[in-house]
């Protein structure tokens, strides 16, 4: 048992324990299970959330599953003109014209997208979070400091700064660094999480009990930790799933355009580049690599979906206004950052209209 | 409202500086030195150092930004005779900007199509399916809406391309045949637009579900009006305000220039040639486009903000 | 050249007689040619210059042989050299160290002015100019030029082995016998410029070409379009097609889509078809018959620098000599590629059939004893070898994965290749200098028929010994090599001049392996069906005065 798959099981084992804990907890929550009962009753949401599941298990088992090295080509059983194997008995999904299996590339480029989704729309949450409501809770300038600059990083075209950013990095050494992409779509997504939480703390602080908290002279780290912060998490849950489609989308046209992922690594974007010339012959390159975007995407989107429509339908127009501001406010709308379904009244764009905005 | 719109170019302008700052930054950190570049590959050193004072490389960082600002900015006349300045393309041996408005056109007319798409296709949808939540045409456009926002713009192109352009050619299958050849324009406005359609359908769907909702519309059935009237009347026009909003924002982006469609459609837009310039290792080419493209969705914004006043009346008096 | 071969030749040292050129190519069809129309050609990537002292690659070559003319030219598609500007072919005295060239009258520059030996010194002086940039500077062929030294060094300020007798005659002087030298001035560096349009163009003549070709250039648009209009005064046999568009930024792909839907004549006729376009087009019963293939005078080899590091040991070059799968980059090429362990092409004299000094197996492996020689050269498990990055031009889509096949092949011997895909002509700039590229994947195609077009400017001293725009990417210099070149250079005896340059092929490959030599391609071009008299020549990339169209225009044209 090599190390990869003995932590490729552990992942297995740790997922399957937190979730099955998880599900149990929420069940005898007072608050969560309401939510639980109207999210089991969406038959989307649940297709939505049994792909992402599925999904997940395959990426994190990939090492212990039996499929073939994804970047090993095997010339040898390649005809002589080079022609890609089509899907049969030796490789499910066939070959790509690198004699590599495609069905074990499709199974880790999963891997690889959702590693660079994760990884950049929690590192987006997590900076937007925190900046967010602490430049909305204390006000003043650094409330100030907060609007202007992500004023400025919504200014840019997302898209094409992300390629002006790696492109820069290229020459250096550091292309197809997974963290360093990551890092890039991070940079321009924060920003829309930061507005979003900004909007939602400025409401939720004027409330009595934060009033009352402040009166009692609790010291304002803890205010925002135990008060503001429960009421964040709807907004953190709905996001943390959206924001996955998202980011795995624009990783997927970095990739794509070639300053992403770099071959030989399995990645779906790289996939379909690669797959581009053989259209004709080999329409299953482009074609099952595309379509695993497209499914992985609609699966964050439904599951995140259901759970904006569990979490409180009453309230569905608080969360218009924040998901929609996400999708606006990220930056190069067809380029990838549509992934939200539900779009919102109150449009937290930049400089555009909000109720904040004009009274302060 | 003239207040409101004097804060909104000040606005403008600061964000405009700050997207200054940071393009200068970033075009700066770029490992290399441009001297070199700029003065071919077989300048001795002497010549190089000449160089390197000429483009004022050896002065202080912040020099040369102040330097760099004055010379973005547009020419006032007595003062200041030349100006946008947006750097010196090394590939093309050129100004970066006159490069960058030669290939403008072309993502313009993408841009202004792909907003038409989206019109044309998004709002009938999204309208007729909020007059009849739950039928058989709502979850087929829920559907469509489904699979518009999740497919991929660079794969769904591709299978145009292939579908519509080679097994049934019927378009051509990518490229340019200048402004006004409208074949060319339909499979990547089309790509381009069907994404955001998605969007617009379920965003006037939901504006419009929650509309039909209120008290207005419920008074205006009291008294009579048809379903028809109320829709066309009543519902549609407070949608507005929000559709115009993010057309704007959406035009302003895809002025930015479309990276994903322009390359597989070998679109020979501002977005493609910042591409190209990235393998070429043309740095000054590919910041210059960012400028530029930030300057068109400050504008853009800045434009939908200013009808906003006349949109929505709230506005002028807060 | 770097990139893009063409056909069939051989060729011997003292005067060159050739193999029919058209070898799978039969012109179509015994019709009579008629006048006028477009002809669409296509290009990826921009063309670097149209100035004939800078280009040195097939797209420009392909365009700069339709803008220009030089002394001489080769006889229709065979390797014979005839008389082009010049009235006869020159007249050799003092041991072949004298060549006398006569300059026919009423050539014209297309703005009118008459061509004058004056504007031949002009322009080859301009060449070899060390201000101008250009690569042939430093001498790999123009060095035997007397004076030229002086010149490359700025002691003098033009070549004193260049006289001009009278304004109808050119006197050139050489150092030494060079039996190639009538192929170097028939190359596209020999041509000639008028100065005044120099002057006017500034820096920017590379974008503003004048020549007396049998096209000009009536516009380039930047990243999108070249359109050549018909020279009505052009000296020589008119070309039968009035104009020719090059659309810019296409990729090889679409370019065949394109011709399949009858918007594209010639699709990237410098280069050759991506492999799933040639298979496809191969099991198409419509298109197969305009497919034309045939051998190229060319090698493709992994260039290893051998002073940078790791590269300065032996063991290291030599094991990754063993270490890459020929075979893998053959199917990659869907099968237009002969594995080649040497530095010569098979149709070149002087090539060693079978050469496999160091006896590998089909593949072109010895896997084992690449893993032995890396421990040879101190690394192993607590010394890793550092990662590498394989710098290499992305020219098709078939680059990408003959990198990535270099790349399995060196992790198997427990090496990690990083891939660095760069625009070809950012690739030329990088390998071009030395001290910036340890490690490049490249290809070399004849610029004459002679084999020392593959040694003197890419395995000497001299052609190392550059600052910028190199050939030789490896920067290989071992003076006992040179001298073998320098005396092969000038020998009458055929054999024995061939002997030498076997000599020196086993010195590179079987001694100091600067390279991993990997194989020879076999050119595919396709043609669409409007285009008539269609021939792969021997020497250009692009031949375009033979063409002529028929039917509809296609239709693609940009604005």
């Amino acid at each position: 048992m090599t190390p990869d798959r003995l932590s490729a099981l552990a992942m297995f084992a740790v997922l399957v324990g937190g979730l099955v804990w998880l599900v149990r907890w929420v069940r005898q929550s007072l608050s969560w299970r309401p939510v639980w009962d109207r999210f089991r009753r969406e038959p989307l949401a649940l297709a939505g959330l049994a792909f992402v599941l599925v999904l997940v298990s395959v990426a994190i088992l990939a090492p212990v599953l039996p499929l073939r090295d994804p970047n090993h080509g095997y010339y040898e059983l390649l005809p002589l003109n080079g022609r890609p194997l089509a899907p049969g008995a030796t490789f499910l999904l066939g070959s790509d014209a690198n004699g590599r299996d495609l069905l074990s590339r499709t199974l880790w480029g999963a891997r690889v997208s959702l590693i660079i989704g994760c990884l950049a729309n929690f590192s987006a949450l997590a900076l937007g979070i925190s900046l967010g409501s602490v430049a909305a809770y204390f006000g003043g300038w650094m409330d100030m400091v907060l609007m202007r600059f992500t004023d400025i990083m919504m200014a840019f075209p997302v898209v094409l700064f992300s390629i002006a950013l790696i492109g820069i990095l290229y020459s250096s050494g550091l292309h197809g660094n997974l963290l360093v992409i990551a890092a890039v779509i991070a940079l321009f997504y924060w920003t829309a999480v930061a507005r979003i939480v900004r909007a939602q703390v400025l409401s939720i602080k004027e409330k009595e009990f934060v009033e009352a908290a402040r009166a009692l002279g609790t010291h304002p780290i803890r205010i925002l930790a135990k008060h503001i912060f429960p009421h964040l998490m709807p907004i953190i849950i709905v996001y943390g799933t959206i924001g996955i489609a998202t980011t795995i989308t624009v990783e997927s046209i970095l990739s794509f355009i070639g300053i992403g992922v770099q071959p030989p690594t399995a990645d779906w974007g790289v996939m379909v580049n690669d797959g581009v010339t053989f259209m004709q012959i080999a329409p299953w390159l482009v074609i099952v690599p595309g379509l695993m975007i497209l499914l992985t995407v609609l699966a964050f989107n439904l599951l995140g979906d259901g759970l904006r429509d569990a979490l409180d339908p009453r309230e569905r127009a608080l969360f218009r206004g924040a998901i929609g501001g996400v999708a606006a406010g990220g930056g190069g709308l067809a380029t990838g950052q549509r992934a939200t379904l539900e779009p919102g009244l109150e449009v937290a764009a930049p400089g555009t209209f909000e109720v904040e905005e004009a009274s302060g | 409202m003239t207040a409101y719109i004097v804060r909104r170019l000040l606005w403008m302008v600061f964000v405009l500086f700050g997207v200054a700052a940071i393009t200068f930054v970033v075009a700066f950190m770029v490992p290399g030195d441009p001297a070199r570049l700029y003065a071919g590959t077989n300048a001795s050193p002497a010549a190089i150092r000449s160089i390197h004072h000429q483009l004022g490389l050896d002065r202080p960082l912040i020099v040369q930004f102040v330097d760099y600002i004055w010379r973005v900015l547009p020419p006032i006349p007595i003062i200041k005779p030349h100006g946008l300045d947006f750097g010196y393309s090394y590939r093309y041996a050129a100004p970066v900007l006159p490069a960058i408005l030669e290939r403008f056109p072309a993502t313009a007319e993408l841009a202004i199509a792909g907003v038409f798409f989206e019109v044309i296709i998004g709002m009938p949808i999204g309208i007729l399916s909020a007059i009849r939540p739950g039928s058989f045409w709502d979850r087929a456009t829920m559907v469509f809406t489904f699979v518009g926002l999740a497919a991929p713009p660079f794969w769904l192109g591709l299978i145009f391309l292939f579908v519509f352009g080679f097994l049934l050619p019927i378009f051509p299958i990518g490229g340019y045949g200048g402004l006004f050849a409208p074949q060319y324009l339909v499979l990547p406005a089309l790509t381009l637009g069907l994404g955001g359609a998605a969007y617009y359908a379920r965003l006037l769907r939901a504006c419009l579900l929650d509309i039909l909702e209120t008290d207005y519309v419920r008074t205006a059935r009291a008294k009579g009006l048809t379903e028809r009237q109320v829709v066309l009347r009543h519902a549609i026009p407070n949608a507005l305000t929000v559709i115009v909003t993010q057309l704007g924002m959406d035009l302003g982006y895809f002025l930015a220039g479309v990276v994903v469609i322009e390359t597989v459609f070998a679109w020979p837009g501002i977005g493609k040639q910042a591409v190209d310039a990235i393998f070429t290792l043309d740095i000054p080419l590919v910041m210059g486009t960012v400028l530029f493209g930030a300057i068109l969705i400050v504008t853009a914004n800045l434009v939908v903000d200013i009808s906003y006043t006349f949109l929505d009346p709230r506005v002028r008096y807060s | 050249m770097k990139r893009r071969p063409t056909a069939w030749l051989a060729v011997m040292a003292a005067g060159t007689i050739l193999l029919p050129a058209c070898a799978n190519n039969t012109p179509t069809g015994g019709e009579t040619p008629t006048s006028g129309g477009t002809l669409t050609i296509s290009f990826k990537d921009d063309l670097k210059t149209l100035d004939p002292a800078i280009g040195y690659d097939t797209d420009s070559w392909s365009i700069e042989r339709q803008i220009y003319n030089g002394l001489l030219d080769y006889d229709g598609f065979t390797t014979n050299l005839k008389a082009d500007i010049a009235e006869k072919m020159p007249v050799i005295t003092n041991d072949g160290k004298t060549y006398t060239f006569k300059i026919r009258k009423g050539v014209k520059f297309s703005n009118g002015r008459e061509v004058t030996a004056d504007d031949f010194k002009y322009s080859w002086e301009r060449m070899l100019d060390p201000k101008t940039n250009g690569p042939m500077t430093g001498g790999p062929f123009w060095g035997v030029l007397t004076g030229s030294a002086d010149f490359f060094n700025g002691r003098a300020t033009s070549i004193s082995g260049l006289k001009v007798l009278d304004p109808n005659t050119l006197e050139v002087d050489l150092d030494t016998p060079n039996q190639s030298f009538l192929n170097i001035v028939a190359m596209p560096f020999g041509f000639v410029v008028p100065k005044e349009a120099v002057a006017a163009a500034g820096t920017d003549f590379a974008h503003k070409p004048m020549g007396t070709g049998p096209f000009v250039l009536d516009k380039w648009t930047a990243g999108q379009l070249i359109v050549l209009k018909k020279n009505p005064s052009y000296f020589g046999t008119k070309p039968y097609l009035n104009e020719v568009d090059a659309q810019i930024g296409v990729t090889p792909e679409v370019a065949i889509l394109r011709m399949q839907s009858g918007q594209m004549d010639l699709p990237q006729p410098d280069i050759n078809i991506p492999s799933a376009q040639y298979v496809q087009l191969s099991a198409d019963p419509k298109w197969k018959n305009r497919v034309v293939t045939t051998p190229n005078v060319d090698i493709w080899y992994l260039a290893m620098n051998p002073t940078m590091k790791p590269f300065d040991k032996l063991e290291v070059r030599k094991a990754f000599n063993y270490a890459i799968n020929k075979a893998s980059q053959a199917k990659i090429l869907a099968g237009r590629a002969v594995i080649n362990n040497g530095i010569q092409a098979p149709p070149m004299p002087g090539y060693v059939p079978n050469y496999n000094p160091l006896g590998l197996d089909a593949n072109g492996q010895n896997i084992q004893k690449a893993k032995d020689l890396l421990a040879q050269a101190g690394y192993g498990p607590s010394k890793p070898f550092p990662p590498q990055t394989l710098v290499y031009p992305k020219a098709n889509a078939d680059s990408d994965r003959e990198a990535a096949a270099v790349q399995q092949d060196l992790a198997a011997i427990g090496v990690t290749v990083n891939l660095q895909g760069l625009a070809f002509s950012a690739f030329l700039d990088v390998t071009g200098k030395p001290n910036t590229t340890a490690f490049s994947y490249n290809g070399w195609i004849q610029d004459f028929p002679d084999p020392s077009d593959f040694i003197d400017p890419i395995l000497t001293c001299s052609a190392a010994n550059v600052t910028a725009n190199g050939s030789n990417v490896a920067f290989y210099c071992n003076k006992s090599a040179d001298a073998l070149a320098d005396k092969a250079r000038g020998d009458t005896n055929a054999t024995e001049r061939l002997n030498l340059y076997k000599q020196f092929q086993d010195v590179v490959a079987g001694q100091d392996f600067p390279w991993v030599p990997m194989y020879s391609t076999v050119e595919a071009n396709v043609s669409s069906t409007r285009v008539h008299g269609y021939h792969l020549h021997p020497v250009w990339p692009l031949v375009v005065t033979s063409i002529w169209v028929t039917g509809a225009a296609a239709s693609a044209s940009a604005s």
